[in-house]
Formats: structure tokens, C-alpha cells, sequence
């Protein structure tokens, strides 16, 4: 009995829960929920397992689910081949400049529409907006201003600032930075200023420390979304491979790997993502406010 | 007292014009790049979408003819349909397997967290970890993890993505299975923010399991579950990752969308001039539907 009788909320509740018909239902719903889970869960699992699988194996009829052997060697062979650190190490590159410009450009200009507001910056808030909401013409355009960056006429192809400059034009980002320094009350920024400090220096000194949770939230969502591009890190840097690059490659058959190594190099590639959310699953699920971004 | 005042004020204003101009100047490297990277790409898109364009470079003014070569070819309009196609699939597909998952899920006595971090998984992975991960899924001989498990009951082997009339449903199944996490936690923190009080007083009231839906879950899910619709509407409409990576655009065109064959034309064919036409239109297209996302998004947070 005592297990339906907490339930007070959502559409069934322990008073209904006292019936037949509707602990049915409730059952139904928890076995949905439970294929559901599966569907979700077995592809990442059948696709770590079959890397370990021979061609032989993967080919059989009917195919096992689990591999004969497993071999760990096999891992290091196909992480050699598709030389994966290298990626690995271009991608942390990547990350590493995005979140410099994403604090740097996107949260200073946050910061500005938040607690500074010099006058006019409403005609900022509302360009802003407008820059997230509108869909975007491509990626042509954009790659013709990185061809020959207009206000400087150098070529910067091949270069990383690209994919560094873009992140700093990110209008959802600077909506949370403003959102989040929002709830900081206006008196610490009027104190500091008091203190001598300039705007940058409370930016840097009293407003960064206090939006920790949303930079760190922010940070990862960044580093997942770089650890799956490729579209954009293929046409700007042609001559650098990030993990995605790598992954796009392989499915182009560009690396001599069979079947089988192919699963693993997929498997490899999500590690850290997974990884990432095993350390940060509540910063990541506990999500971002979207409630508050708008202009 | 008035001398003082008169005084203060040149002081006041300079004071005012240097907090402006120092808070002007906290702005300048973010309008600068706004400008450079959003702005101006669309302004100088529209424009070249008019010009010849060599190698990225635009040559000369040439009127319509850019549009003209895109209207003209005959497989434009089959793209076109294949584009609304997808919306059409993710429609059915994607938009209220998530909406279900959160409704569902908040009625979970036990078991809540598993379940949450279990769907939420696929969300995480790259997108073109999943692209990959789906053409193994797919893989037309008995490698594939659907064959494999349509051979247990003798059925079988599919040819899956080969099939022109299934690819497009099989492409959005792969997209909706990435996608519908991140959706379904919006959904789940709008139910989780319904009023207590609200349940113990349709409880009072003698409302059931309907009565309750009526007046208290499908009202508050209604805003958002808007906002999402045209969200999905717009986002899917621009389709590139997965028909780009897992099928080419094929079998025989089946599964080409616009935005893939704006990326061929300019990336592939080097014509950008006719890539910036096909993404105009569909930029046309989009922008009324931004406007009711707009209108949509104030009518929510009114």
C-alpha cells in the first residue's frame, strides 16, 4: 500500500492509485518508460560490444550480441590508426579558444546590458535578440567573410580563429550571461565601482565568481557541442582533424579500417562526452533557464 | 543653493558621458563581431545571391539567373517536397514522443533518476557520433543491429536507408532518438512547475485522471509545447547533418534537402552564387515562422 501513498502530484495521484484500472495504468506507463530506456541505451552498448566482435562475427547469421573475446589491444590498434589523440588534442584546442571568447565577448556584453547600461544599449538588446531569433542564411556568406575577413582583408582559413571568432557571436549565450548576472543585486556592482573598480575589473572580480555555476554550465554544454563538429571545422580548417572530423572521415572510409574497428572508434569518441557526464550530470540535466531568454 | 546646483550639473554630465561611453566601450567588441559573423552574412548573402560568384569571390550583378538555374532544375521541387517531408515525419516522429516521456515520467513514484539519465543519454553524444552509430543501425546486411535482431524472427535482411520510400522516416527516427531528451527536460521542468495546490484542489473537487489532464497538465503545457513545435518546425526545415551523413542525399535523391543542396552547390560544384538562391528561399521561408515564434514566445511570457 505505503508505495502509491506519497503520491500527491501529476495526473494520477494515491487516491486514484487505490484502483485496479489505474495501477494498471500506472504499470503500462512504467513499462513504456522502461522499453523506452532500452531503445535509448542498447545501440551505445551494441556498438561498444561489436567493436570487439571479428568481421566474421559481425557478418554471422544470426549475429551474437556479445563477442567471442575481448581484446583491449584491438581498442589501441584502432585508436592508432585513426590516431585519435591527435584529434583529441586539436578539439581541446578548439574548446579551449571557444570558451575564452564565449566568456570574453558574450558575458562582458551581458554584463554591459545588465548592470552598466550605458544609454541606447536597449537598441543592443533588441539587435540581440533579433540575431537569435532570425535563422541564419548559412554557411556561405559566413565562410566568404572568413575567406578575406573584411575589416582586416587577411585570409584565415586554415587558422583556428574562425571557429574561436564565431563563438563570440553567440546571442543565446549572452542572454544567459545577462539573465545570470541579473540575479546579482545591483548593489555589489555599485560597491565595486565605489572601491575604485572599473567595469572591467568588477566584471573580472566580483561578477564572474558569482555566476560560477552558469560559466561552468555553460563551459560544458561548449565542450560537448565541439566534440560532435565537423561540418564547420571541416570547411574553415581543412588541414586540421578534430574528433568529428575524424569520425566524418571514417564514415568516407578515408582510414584502411574494417567494420569492426570502425564500432570501436565510434565507441572511443564518446568517452568523453560520457565521461563529462557522469562528472556533471546534475549541472547538465538541471539545464539551462530558458524561461528568462528573451528581449 | 542654486549656484551649487547650476555647477554640479557640467559635472553630472561629463560624469554621465563617461559611464556611457565606458559601458559603450564593454559593448564594442560584441556588436563588432555581431556585426561580422550574424548580420552582415545575411545582408551580404541576400545581396551576392544576386551575383556571379567565382570561387567566392562575386564578379558581376547578374539579376535572377542564379534563381533561375535552382527554379529550373527539375529536381528543386522534389527537394523542396523532401524537405517538408521531414518536417511531416517529425511531426509524428519527434514531436510527441517527448511530451509523452515527461508527462509519463512525472508520474513515477520510484525509479525517477534512472529513468531520467537513461533517456536524456543519447543527447549527449555527438551528432555525428549518432550519425554513425545509426548507419551501423541501418547497415542493409546482417551487421546491422536491426537486421540482426529482425533475423531472430526470421525476417530480414532490410535494406533500410536504401529504400526511397523509407529513408526519410528512418532519418528522422535516428535524429528524434539524439534529440528527444534534451525536449522531454524542458517538458518535465514546465509539468514540475505546476502549483501543488493546484492538484489537492481538483482532488477536492472530485476531478479525475481526465479532469485533472483538462484543467491542470494540458493547460500548462500548452505555451511551451507551442514554442517547441515551431522550434522543431524551423530547425528541421534546415535538415543537413543527417541526410549528408548517412545517405548522400540518396537513394536517387529520396532523402536531399534544401540545405544539403545549398552545401553541394557551394562547397562541391563551386557555385556559391546559386547556393546563396536556394538558401534565400528557404531563409524566406523561415522568416514567417519566426514571426509566429515571436508572436508565440511574447503571448508565453505575457
Amino acid at each position: 500500500m505505503s508505495y502509491y501513498d506519497k503520491k500527491s502530484n501529476g495526473l494520477l495521484n494515491w487516491m486514484d492509485l487505490k484502483s485496479h484500472r489505474y495501477r494498471v495504468l500506472y504499470w503500462v506507463m512504467f513499462v513504456l518508460l522502461f522499453l523506452l530506456t532500452i531503445l535509448c541505451v542498447l545501440p551505445m552498448i551494441w556498438s561498444a560490444l561489436s567493436g570487439f566482435k571479428s568481421v566474421d562475427e559481425m557478418l554471422a547469421v544470426p549475429q551474437k550480441f556479445f563477442p567471442k573475446e575481448i581484446h583491449l589491444s584491438k581498442a589501441i590498434d584502432a585508436w592508432n590508426v585513426v590516431k585519435m589523440h591527435e584529434g583529441m588534442i586539436n578539439t581541446f584546442i578548439i574548446i579551449a579558444g571557444v570558451i575564452f571568447f564565449d566568456i570574453g565577448v558574450n558575458g562582458i556584453t551581458g554584463f554591459a546590458l545588465s548592470k552598466v547600461r550605458p544609454a541606447g544599449s536597449k537598441v543592443i538588446d533588441k539587435l540581440v535578440f533579433w540575431s537569435m531569433m532570425l535563422p541564419g542564411m548559412s554557411m556561405v556568406p559566413l565562410y566568404m567573410t572568413f575567406v578575406d575577413f573584411t575589416p582586416l582583408h587577411i585570409n584565415l582559413l586554415g587558422t583556428f580563429w574562425p571557429l574561436w571568432i564565431c563563438a563570440g557571436a553567440n546571442a543565446f549565450n549572452v542572454f544567459l550571461f545577462r539573465n545570470a548576472i541579473n540575479a546579482i543585486p545591483m548593489s555589489y556592482f555599485e560597491a565595486a565601482k565605489l572601491d575604485g573598480c572599473s567595469n572591467l575589473g568588477a566584471f573580472v572580480r566580483i561578477i564572474l565568481p558569482l555566476i560560477k555555476p552558469t560559466i561552468m554550465v555553460l563551459m560544458i554544454f561548449s565542450a560537448m557541442g565541439e566534440w560532435g563538429a565537423y561540418l564547420w571545422p571541416m570547411l574553415v580548417i581543412p588541414n586540421v582533424d578534430t574528433v568529428g572530423v575524424k569520425l566524418y572521415k571514417m564514415t568516407n572510409s578515408q582510414y584502411p579500417l574494417t567494420m569492426d574497428s570502425r564500432m570501436l572508434v565510434l565507441s572511443m569518441s564518446m568517452l568523453i562526452p560520457i565521461v563529462l557526464f557522469a562528472l556533471f550530470s546534475k549541472q547538465i540535466m538541471g539545464g539551462l533557464d530558458m524561461s528568462g531568454v528573451k528581449g | 543653493m542654486k549656484l551649487k546646483g547650476n555647477k554640479t550639473i557640467p559635472n553630472n554630465l561629463l560624469r554621465s558621458i563617461s559611464t556611457n561611453l565606458s559601458g559603450w566601450m564593454l559593448l564594442l567588441p560584441g556588436m563588432f563581431l555581431f556585426f561580422y559573423i550574424i548580420w552582415r552574412p545575411i545582408f551580404i548573402g541576400i545581396t551576392y545571391s544576386f551575383f556571379d560568384i567565382k570561387g567566392f569571390t562575386p564578379i558581376k550583378f547578374i539579376g535572377l539567373q542564379n534563381y533561375k538555374y535552382v527554379l529550373s532544375d527539375t529536381q528543386f521541387l522534389r527537394t523542396l517536397k523532401n524537405t517538408v517531408s521531414y518536417v511531416f515525419w517529425s511531426m509524428i516522429i519527434g514531436f510527441p514522443l517527448p511530451i509523452l516521456c515527461a508527462i509519463m515520467l512525472n508520474e513515477m513514484i520510484g525509479f525517477k533518476q534512472y529513468f531520467k539519465i537513461s533517456l536524456y543519454l543519447p543527447h549527449i553524444m555527438p551528432t555525428i557520433a549518432v550519425s554513425v552509430l545509426w548507419i551501423n543501425i541501418y547497415a542493409p546486411d546482417g551487421a546491422g543491429l536491426l537486421n540482426m535482431l529482425m533475423q531472430r524472427f526470421s525476417l530480414g535482411p532490410y535494406q533500410w536507408l536504401m529504400n526511397e520510400k523509407s529513408v526519410i522516416p528512418l532519418l528522422i527516427v535516428s535524429s528524434t532518438w539524439k534529440g528527444f531528451g534534451g525536449t522531454m527536460l524542458y517538458y518535465f521542468a514546465a509539468i514540475q512547475s505546476v502549483n501543488t495546490e493546484l492538484y489537492e484542489a481538483t482532488r477536492i473537487d472530485g476531478c479525475g485522471f481526465w479532469g485533472r489532464a483538462r484543467y491542470v497538465i494540458i493547460p500548462h503545457m500548452t505555451p511551451i509545447i507551442l514554442l517547441m513545435l515551431i522550434r522543431q518546425i524551423i530547425g528541421v526545415f534546415q535538415t543537413l547533418d543527417a541526410p549528408m551523413v548517412m545517405t548522400s542525399g540518396g537513394p536517387n535523391g529520396a532523402s536531399m534537402t534544401l540545405a544539403l543542396t545549398a552545401y553541394n552547390l557551394a562547397f562541391r560544384y563551386g557555385r556559391a552564387g546559386e547556393a546563396l538562391a536556394v538558401n534565400f528561399i528557404t531563409f524566406l521561408l523561415l522568416i514567417g515562422l519566426t514571426f509566429v515564434y515571436y508572436g508565440a514566445e511574447k503571448k508565453v511570457s505575457e
